[in-house]
């Protein structure tokens, strides 16, 4: 894991944005070079908000191989006069929506739902270890409670650092949408937090009551 | 008594994106100044805020581009061969449609003048011509269309309106004779 760190490389924001859009322009007249440096540009901030959505790097990886598959077979239907952050992260986040709808409409077996919101990884290997921090399987853990068209806005504002206009653009609303949005997603998040705090609080007492019953015992 | 609650909530969030102007936080903060209630929503969205603010981004696998690019590759590659596919099927329906073509004129000429009639066996040899001509059109336009793909839809346009072109001569030529006016008066 790194600190927060800006998502576009180090320069003129606008050089970095004009250079981007002669990659697509390039890339959807068939330069596989030109796509690949989007890629590499922006695996990052879409890989992020994969793994922020859908709660497992697993699916996170799958998610953004399948994010940029699609924006390659739409490359006709980039419009040049956008920033391609927004055109690609608004593919990235209808890609996650659709699979977390698809996957609602799975039966899924509590042992399952279990390993969904306490692991955020489902095989995990030595080099994804360092996620495991306590810290990070309980950010995993709370946003998975939150809706997903609230989990959306809340990384889009806060991993993504984009401004409203921006999240209007990428998740087909209007500003004043994401405003009321993004209010009820602190909402809905502050709730859960609470609630998860009241669960710990219920638990440590819990814990207290079972180990002095231990000691009444052992006496 | 300006603001509502509901609206005091709304623009407290605001308030965490720096979206208010400097009047609207003076009537926000008098309002919170005046009611407990959004003193604790507030402290709760400073608390949701700080949590949030902490957000930390994940490294994706190194191999990642490459992943992606072989999908990329996959795709095309899965594309071409449909592509290659569906020529195919367009070569066999235009095939089939001008043979079709030429079963009719050809039936139909023998069935009104007759098996002998000299314009019917002119026709079977124009047609026989015709096919030769055809597949020959054919080969050639292949070797076009291949030099350029992305106008292999055009050739095979250009190619089928040759064929009927050439069709709709012989035709000409028949209704020119007279052939057909004349053995029908014949045949009665």
């Amino acid at each position: 894991m790194e600190a927060k760190r800006p998502l576009a490389p180090i320069g003129d924001q606008r050089n970095v944005e004009s250079q981007e859009r002669a990659w697509a322009v390039a890339a959807s007249r068939g330069d596989e070079d030109a796509f690949a440096k989007l890629v590499e540009a922006y695996q990052r901030p879409v890989y992020n908000l994969a793994y922020r959505m859908l709660g497992s790097t697993g699916e996170a990886e799958d998610a953004t191989q399948e994010t940029f598959l699609r924006a390659y077979t739409r490359l006709h239907t980039y419009d040049p006069g956008r920033k391609f952050s927004s055109w690609i992260l608004s593919i990235g986040s209808h890609y996650c929506i659709d699979r977390l709808r698809r996957r609602r409409g799975k039966v899924v077996s509590m042992e399952e739902v279990m390993t969904e919101r306490w692991l955020p990884d489902e095989a995990p290997r030595p080099e994804q270890r360092m996620l495991d921090g306590e810290r990070e399987v309980l950010i995993q853990a709370v946003l998975q409670e939150v809706a997903p068209q609230y989990r959306e806005v809340l990384i889009l504002r806060y991993w993504q650092d984009c401004s409203y206009e921006d999240i209007a653009e990428i998740t087909d609303t209007s500003v004043s949408a994401v405003k009321s949005r993004l209010h009820r997603a602190r909402n809905a998040l502050g709730e859960a937090l609470e609630m998860r705090e009241a669960e710990q609080t219920e638990l440590a007492r819990q814990g207290r009551r079972v180990h002095g019953d231990a000691l009444s015992g052992s006496v | 008594m300006g603001m509502r609650c509901q609206e005091a909530s709304e623009r407290i969030s605001l308030a965490a994106d720096k979206r208010l102007t400097p009047e609207e936080m003076i009537e926000l903060q008098e309002h919170i100044e005046s009611c407990e209630q959004c003193q604790q929503a507030r402290r709760t969205m400073a608390a949701v805020d700080a949590w949030l603010a902490d957000a930390r981004l994940v490294e994706p696998p190194t191999s990642m581009t490459a992943q992606v690019m072989q999908r990329v590759r996959a795709h095309k590659q899965r594309r071409a061969l449909l592509l290659a596919w569906a020529r195919r099927a367009m070569w066999v329906v235009i095939l089939a449609a001008t043979a079709t073509l030429a079963a009719i004129v050809l039936i139909s000429a023998r069935d009104t003048l007759g098996a002998e009639s000299t314009v019917y066996t002119s026709l079977l040899h124009n047609l026989v011509a015709l096919l030769q001509l055809g597949s020959t059109l054919a080969r050639g336009m292949q070797v076009i269309a291949s030099a350029f793909v992305g106008q292999v839809n055009v050739a095979l346009m250009a190619m089928y309106a040759t064929l009927a072109v050439a069709v709709g001569v012989v035709w000409m030529r028949m209704f020119a004779r007279g052939a057909l006016g004349t053995t029908r008066a014949n045949g009665n």
